[in-house]
């Protein structure tokens, strides 16, 4: 039954669906363009996407990391709210089981490269492809190498849930100074205030410091996600 | 033409799982399907106009439009959120029925009030 309606219901989607994704018309061009030509004049980022949403879209990118911050906060309250029957913290559980050799050797070997990259990733995001929010993704799999590999040594681990939530707070304080900074120099909130002052300090300056905090927030972010769901016990 | 039906084919597939499963964790799945679904097609709506990434360089050149990717940085994101909201939810209905079966858990809510 359910699955003749899920049939009857795609076949209904796709002719909904069919008309708008099929055909091949012409992408515009006009905005590619003008892109291309006032980019790097108007931000100072090269990296045109990194120009979009740093430069011209701003506003989308701090609402999209409240959205970040209103989700981790949600399972933050779900998972936690529970009443726990099980404090699997600090003792060292009796069983390894989950201690094999490759996660052994790429834990230890592959999570500070992992990191480095994912720092690189962030530096260089307004000149090569990537950013913030793929540097912090990275850069929270870096620490969620750590933090599958440390079973069994929890309580020397400095690797808490403490730590990344005074870096979640930290940067999006820091996101809240890098939006009220162009109000110091005379500039509208959000625009690049170096443009305003001649050549004392480059404009990139600010897309950097702008991927710097978005890239913390992401990584604290998932890295708490990523800890959270790895500390619920199945029973 | 083919690539475009494809995409369409896996976001349908997103469609039925989420309609005809009844484990919630792969309707969990099948939610992000879609979202990837959607994330490809505006990726490759924005690659006709050009071939490469879109970086300022001297020579003028034929770069991608830039602005379905940054549109999409920020699907992504929000899908993950998404996702993470997503399984938190479950977790905590699986806590207190105790399976994953959205069936199942109708009629223990059911039976509850």
């Amino acid at each position: 039954m359910i699955y003749a309606m899920g049939i009857i219901s795609i076949v209904l989607l796709s002719i909904v669906l069919g008309p708008f994704i099929i055909p091949d018309t012409l992408w515009p061009q006009t905005a590619r363009d003008f892109l291309q030509h006032n980019g790097l004049n108007d931000t100072g980022a090269s990296n045109l996407v990194s120009a979009i949403y740093l430069g011209y879209r701003a506003y989308d990118t701090i609402g999209e990391t409240i959205v970040l911050l209103a989700a981790v906060t949600g399972a933050l309250y779900l998972i936690k709210s529970l009443p726990m029957t099980h404090t699997g913290s600090m003792e060292s559980r009796p069983e390894l089981k989950g201690k094999t050799t490759i996660i052994g050797v790429t834990t230890g070997k592959l999570a500070p490269v992992v990191m480095l990259f994912g720092w690189y990733v962030m530096f260089f995001g307004h000149l090569s492809p990537g950013g913030g929010f793929q540097g912090g993704v990275v850069l929270a799999s870096g620490m969620l190498f750590i933090a599958l590999g440390r079973e069994g040594y929890r309580g020397e681990s400095k690797l808490n849930n403490q730590g990344f939530h005074l870096i979640e707070v930290l940067s999006l304080w820091f996101i809240i100074v890098l939006v009220c900074i162009p109000l110091v120099f005379g500039a509208s909130i959000l625009e690049n205030p170096f443009t305003r002052i001649d050549e004392i300090m480059p404009r990139v300056i600010y897309v950097i410091g702008f991927n710097m905090a978005i890239g913390l927030k992401v990584a604290s972010g998932l890295t708490l996600l990523g800890l959270l769901m790895m500390d619920m016990t199945h029973d | 033409m083919i690539n475009r039906i494809l995409v369409l084919c896996l976001f349908l597939l997103g469609f039925y799982g989420l309609m005809v499963q009844k484990n919630m964790v792969k309707k969990v799945f099948a939610l992000s399907i879609q979202n990837s679904a959607v994330v490809l097609l505006f990726i490759l709506e924005g690659s006709r106009i050009g071939s490469l990434a879109p970086i300022v360089t001297e020579a003028q050149a034929a770069y991608v439009d830039p602005i379905p990717q940054a549109l999409m940085l920020t699907a992504i994101v929000v899908g993950i959120c998404v996702t993470a909201l997503a399984l938190a939810l479950v977790f905590r209905l699986y806590k207190k029925y105790e399976t994953l079966n959205i069936e199942e858990i109708q009629r223990k809510a059911i039976d509850e009030s």
